[in-house]
């Protein structure tokens, strides 16, 4: 193998082993049960309270969003863990400072956070008032959304933030 | 940063982003004696018999150091101010606080106990609470049904009240009965109560009074004259057995539940029962793996207390609630953020994009 091929063999490796464990680790029954399940009821309340902002009425129930005409199950698969945990095992991969990798994964935890609950209150107020629409939205429009602003949140941190200190690092 | 380093500094990250998932869920409370279950009689400052008390259980009193009148009682042990009575002090607070944490089911404030006939949960009084006559309690057939009685002030019974069981499971001293006493406890002359008293300051029994159960005064002492103490369950020194997750997520009619209790600081294997109140309509609790599970059938909120058993019959309990919202109107579904075909795309954009920018290195 040529000697610079060896950093990317690396980083691809790490890359599907992150995912594997971090897949594992949300798997388990117990971080199931005392982690993800309440992560996702406060998700689910999240989206709820952004939507009161427009219809008092709208009520959040474990991880239902209902009103009287229609509800979403804020299941896992909602929540955006998964989205969270490739983009977290790309910044593990990537050889970094450990300093640009928590910046990293902070940032793009919280904005994948935040842009999932837009989604869910879009989605939902959708389903309430424009039922033609949800399925465009939810299948097409915020899967393309949520994978442009991943990987574009990826590109700009592995360009500006974690290139650098390696290229003195050389 | 040397790439080698990096390496380390990767497995902080990714541990950082596990942790990012992590988030505290609120505690509830559960109710465990830990090492003060050997004990029938454990003071704060003073123990102090009259009489010929005969105490089946130890005697104990922390951070005072004075225990008087036996002999001519009698008990199994006495801890004068040792490091016994000082670990069973200190788990006598955890259990305390967890008994003050938990939920009321009912609230009796103004009702005097006399005359009624509860059924396993949790009763509060905003203020003291008072026995006059019988107070009847209705096991229905579980020997570990779990009743906790709340005072914000004192708890006291009248000359020849009586706690009284019924479906009793077989049990004579209910070990899972706890009365949880804001300020003092007096039980008068000739009473006959069940029960493990947890006080905050002190507890007296007056002549001729018997306990099935506890006196445990945290801060004051306690004061006996001719009683019979029996303190109920295995008399060792007991782990705090802890239940968890604190609390279980929400659930909604019609869609499949599952969630576990799981026990722990104690010798496995665990039982765990239902031991007040009822689950939701629908839902089972294995008693094996604490798997609480099933389909629901009806909206409602329920409590109920799941007390897990241990090898060696040290007991934990924990109150829980579960929320069941109404069936989904038609159309409510999961809406997954990515698909599968949404992860693979953004796995391989995601690889692309790291090996791209590597070869701009």
């Amino acid at each position: 193998m040529a000697r610079g091929m060896a950093p990317r063999v690396i980083f691809v490796a790490k890359f599907g082993l992150a995912i594997i464990v971090l897949y594992v680790i949300v798997a388990l029954n117990p971080v199931n049960d005392r982690v993800i399940v309440p992560f996702t009821e406060i998700v689910a309340r999240s989206a709820a309270a952004l939507l009161r902002v427009v219809d008092s009425g709208i009520q959040s129930t474990g991880t239902v969003i209902s009103s009287p005409t229609f509800a979403i199950d804020v299941r896992n698969g909602c929540n955006g863990i998964e989205a969270m945990i490739l983009v977290c095992a790309a910044i593990f991969a990537f050889p970094a400072t450990l300093r640009s990798r928590v910046v990293g994964l902070l940032a793009a935890s919280v904005a994948i956070q935040i842009l999932n609950v837009v989604r869910l209150g879009s989605l939902f107020w959708l389903g309430a008032n424009h039922r033609r629409f949800f399925d465009l939205f939810h299948v097409a429009v915020w899967q393309s959304l949520i994978i442009l602003a991943a990987i574009t949140m990826f590109i700009l941190w592995s360009w500006k933030f974690a290139e650098k200190p390696l290229a003195r690092a050389r | 940063m040397p790439y080698a380093q990096s390496n380390v500094a990767s497995i902080v990250a990714v541990l950082s982003c596990a942790l990012l998932l992590l988030l505290a869920t609120p505690a509830s409370a559960q109710v465990s004696l830990g090492s003060a279950q050997p004990f029938g009689v454990l003071g704060g400052t003073t123990v102090t018999n009259t009489g010929n008390s005969v105490i089946t259980g130890e005697v104990g009193v922390w951070p005072g150091t004075s225990i008087t009148g036996f002999p001519p009682g009698i008990a199994t042990a006495l801890h004068p101010g040792d490091a016994v009575a000082q670990q069973a002090q200190s788990d006598l607070t955890i259990a305390y606080d967890a008994a003050a944490g938990t939920a009321c089911t009912t609230n009796l404030t103004g009702q005097d106990l006399g005359g009624l006939t509860l059924t396993p949960g949790v009763y509060c009084f905003d203020s003291s609470a008072f026995l006059t006559g019988t107070l009847t309690l209705d096991f229905q057939g579980n020997a570990n049904a779990f009743f906790l009685f709340k005072t914000v002030s004192t708890l006291i019974t009248a000359p020849n009240s009586t706690v009284a069981m019924i479906n009793d499971g077989g049990t004579t001293c209910p070990e899972n009965l706890f009365w949880q006493v804001g300020s003092s406890a007096t039980l008068d002359t000739n009473t006959t109560f069940l029960g493990n008293i947890l006080a905050l300051t002190s507890i007296g029994l007056n002549t001729g009074a018997n306990l099935n159960g506890r006196a445990l005064a945290r801060n004051g002492g306690v004061t006996l004259d001719t009683n019979n103490v029996v303190a109920c369950g295995p008399l060792i020194p007991c782990p705090v057995i802890t239940l968890s997750p604190a609390t279980l997520p929400g659930a909604t009619v019609g869609v499949f539940y599952n969630a576990t209790i799981v026990a722990s600081g104690g010798t496995a294997p665990y039982t765990y029962t239902v031991t007040s109140g009822s689950l939701p309509a629908g839902l089972t609790l294995n008693p094996v793996t604490g798997s609480i599970s099933g389909t629901l059938t009806a909206s409602a909120t329920s409590n109920f207390t799941i007390t897990a058993t241990d090898a060696v019959g040290c007991l934990g309990s924990r109150a829980y609630s579960i929320v069941v919202g109404a069936a989904l109107p038609p159309g409510a579904a999961g809406v997954p953020t990515l698909d599968f075909v949404g992860l693979a795309v953004l796995f391989v954009l995601l690889a692309g994009a790291g090996l791209f920018v590597m070869s701009r290195f």
